[in-house]
């Protein structure tokens, strides 16, 4: 058990050593960098995206790539937006949400996992669809004065930590406990890496993959949720480019995106650097026309170190 | 190397009984092209006559009437939608036909667009560019068929564009530094304090000239301090989490140029989150400036949390630049300037409900839902 973990815990050593690096970079800029309070900014500017991340997780460990995350949060953010100014109940609007992800991570879910349809090419396609129908739906507006009430799961306070802090706590560690724990996560882990083993060992695939995909969907609607009530505003542009992002970290927290290997911890690790990236990048007033090429660099880095490691895991099982 | 090139013309050997069939395959492949290509020959010839004749039938038999092609990303901001809605209620006055196409922030669709339109031989083009340099290649295509290009709010790098009619950014970014100055005068008894620019973006003509006009008066000034300089793209979270990052590494500040009202939106969420927000008659009070002239904004400057807003008056930009192209197709009469700067208005708390604001246009609350 000590040994897996100490396993684990040395295959995210480059992304932690990236983290330290950029944190070390930043600290020694900006004086205000490592407040408590700063930390608590970098953990809510990310945490749309990590919990992007994370429902992304669950279908890359699945074997599976789903584009389509930054266009449900568009839509899921609009049609809150619709109900709330509509006069509908926070409560019945944030179970709405939640529906809506689902039903639309349920019908990706199907077409990849029952019609067989190559995840990236479906998920981009219902990314278009989805996003068309948010703009159909906002006719592109972005509706203001929401209550307070709903706004509370982005901007609200509980025990003195932010609520999106408290979600990204649970939701990490409950993550980390589903796939590495779990029958399901063993599931997960099993179809990821050889599809047809897991069949031919018991395993339902298909039924795996509609799961982590009716999941991701409602992560990516719990992400909106939260992002509806950071910016006290539903905007119909929401999440544009935030699954490749997303997808970015992923990678460079060592979940291999053919799947069946890593684990959430390193999609904790992958979101912090880029959230620690762009929080520096402020703090530091670093030129705004080199900051694009800046990010692009420390993923590039990030991928290369990684890169590395796997590279030196292979040879030392070819060795053997 | 001549072993990798006679291994290439290896590969490149049709197999034993393939040349036929190859041959056979590449015609099966060509027939659907051609056929598009005769579709689209005969399909443009199809659409003018009908324009042309369903226009000619609801005009008199004087007036000839224009087609002109629109291209403007309407789906961004309430300005954009005035924007459009300014374009055609002019069509309509002028009774110009009008080809609306939206490129939804998309470069390659807008160029694709602008190419639609040259095939379609429209009169002229109006366009909103997405990019100042970008869509030069289009533009350039557009002209040597003879069609004349306007450009409005935002322009293209390209001698060719006849005219542009929009709001002098350049200015905009100089008014809201000057009344910042005065601001800051009255506090302080001196002209110094920490100001932070908040920019547009950084990819578009209008983006940075605001930031441009800004610098020019700001430097003039060596007490004062631009503490910041980051971009908000006109975004509602990155300019909230660029402000909030901002203001986490300099809390003392004393004023923030938005340079448009997303921006300013996102710094008051961002403010609203530091716990620093407070109206103007309190000491700690941000001044906040923005621009364009949204309803929110104007609402924030009722409460006191904006302290001046530089308006454009889109509905009126989209009618002038309509205007303005049809009196060169009608009377061949070139505008008199490359760039025709549609008036600004400072909107602060005390002219709110002055005659001169009406006279202007509160532009916010006159367009269509």
């Amino acid at each position: 058990m000590k040994e897996t973990l100490r396993r684990e815990l040395r295959s995210h050593a480059p992304a932690g050593i990236m983290l330290a690096a950029l944190i070390f970079v930043f600290a020694a800029n900006a004086e205000l960098f490592l407040s408590p309070r700063n930390f608590i900014n970098i953990l809510m500017q990310t945490a749309p995206m990590c919990l992007l991340a994370i429902g992304l997780t669950f279908v890359v460990m699945g074997g599976n790539l789903d584009l389509s995350g930054g266009a449900v949060i568009a839509l899921v953010s609009v049609v809150c937006g619709k109900m709330l100014s509509g006069g509908a109940g926070s409560i019945l609007t944030f179970l709405t949400a939640l529906l809506l992800g689902a039903l639309l991570g349920l019908f990706n879910g199907i077409c990849v996992a029952k019609l067989k349809m190559p995840a990236f090419i479906l998920t981009m396609a219902t990314q278009i669809m989805i996003r068309g129908m948010a703009l159909a739906v906002s006719g592109g507006k972005t509706i203001y004065g929401l209550p307070e009430s709903f706004l509370f799961a982005g901007s609200g306070y509980l025990l003195g930590l932010p609520v999106p802090v408290w979600l990204l706590i649970l939701l990490f560690a409950g993550s980390y406990i589903i796939l590495q724990q779990t029958v399901f996560g063993y599931h997960i882990h099993a179809v990821g890496d050889n599809a047809k083993g897991a069949r031919m060992a018991g395993i339902s695939d298909t039924r795996v993959q509609i799961e982590v995909f009716t999941l991701a969907g409602l992560l990516y609607a719990l992400a909106a949720v939260v992002l509806t009530g950071q910016l006290g505003a539903a905007v119909s542009t929401s999440g544009d480019g935030m699954e490749m992002t997303a997808l970015a970290c992923l990678a460079i927290g060592g979940i291999s995106l053919s799947g069946g290997r890593g684990d959430p911890l390193g999609t904790l690790l992958g979101c912090l650097i880029i959230g620690v990236l762009t929080n520096g990048v402020n703090m530091l007033n670093l030129s705004p026309y080199y900051t694009t090429f800046i990010r692009g660099m420390v993923i590039f880095g990030a991928l290369v170190i990684e890169c590395v490691r796997l590279f030196r895991n292979r040879k030392g099982e070819d060795e053997l | 190397m001549k072993r990798i090139f006679g291994q290439t013309l290896q590969k490149l050997k049709i197999r034993s009984g393939g040349l036929s069939r190859s041959v056979l395959q590449l015609l099966l492949l060509c027939l659907p092209v051609l056929m598009l290509c005769l579709a689209g020959c005969r399909g443009g010839i199809v659409t003018e006559n009908t324009t042309g004749e369903s226009t000619r039938q609801n005009l008199p038999e004087e007036e000839r009437s224009f087609t002109i092609g629109v291209s403007i990303n309407s789906l961004r901001s309430p300005f954009m939608i005035a924007l459009k809605q300014g374009i055609e209620k002019a069509a309509e006055e002028e009774g110009i036909h009008l080809i609306l196409s939206d490129c939804n922030g998309d470069l390659y669709t807008q160029s694709s667009q602008i190419q639609d339109f040259v095939t379609q031989k429209v009169d002229g083009i109006l366009m909103e560019p997405l990019d100042e340099d970008a869509l030069s290649m289009a533009v350039k295509e557009a002209t040597e068929a003879g069609i004349p290009v306007y450009c409005v709010d935002t322009t293209v790098q390209s001698g060719e564009v006849r005219c542009t009619i929009g709001s002098d950014s350049s200015l905009m970014g100089e008014m809201a530094a000057e009344y910042i100055v005065e601001r800051l005068k009255e506090k302080y008894g001196a002209c110094r304090g920490r100001v932070v620019n908040l920019l547009a973006s950084v990819n578009t003509t209008s983006g940075r000239n605001r930031s441009r006009g800004f610098h020019k008066v700001m430097d003039q000034y060596p007490d004062i301090e631009i503490v910041a300089e980051q971009n908000g793209a006109l975004q509602l979270d990155t300019a909230m989490y660029a402000v909030t990052n901002i203001l986490q590494a300099n809390p003392q500040v004393d004023a923030i140029w938005c340079s448009g009202d997303t921006n300013a939106q996102g710094a008051l969420r961002a403010m609203r989150w530091l716990g620093c927000l407070t109206p103007a008659d309190q000491e700690d009070h941000i001044i906040l400036v923005s621009a364009d002239g949204a309803a929110e904004t104007l609402q924030a400057i009722r409460d006191g949390y904006i302290d001046a807003c530089i308006s454009q008056n889109p509905l009126e930009m989209g009618a002038l630049a309509v205007k303005t192209l049809k009196r060169q197709l009608t009377e061949a009469a070139l505008p008199d300037q490359s760039f025709l700067a549609y008036p600004l208005f400072v909107i602060t708390a005390d002219n709110m409900e002055s005659e001169e604001l009406k006279e202007y246009g509160i532009w916010s609350e006159e367009i269509e839902p």
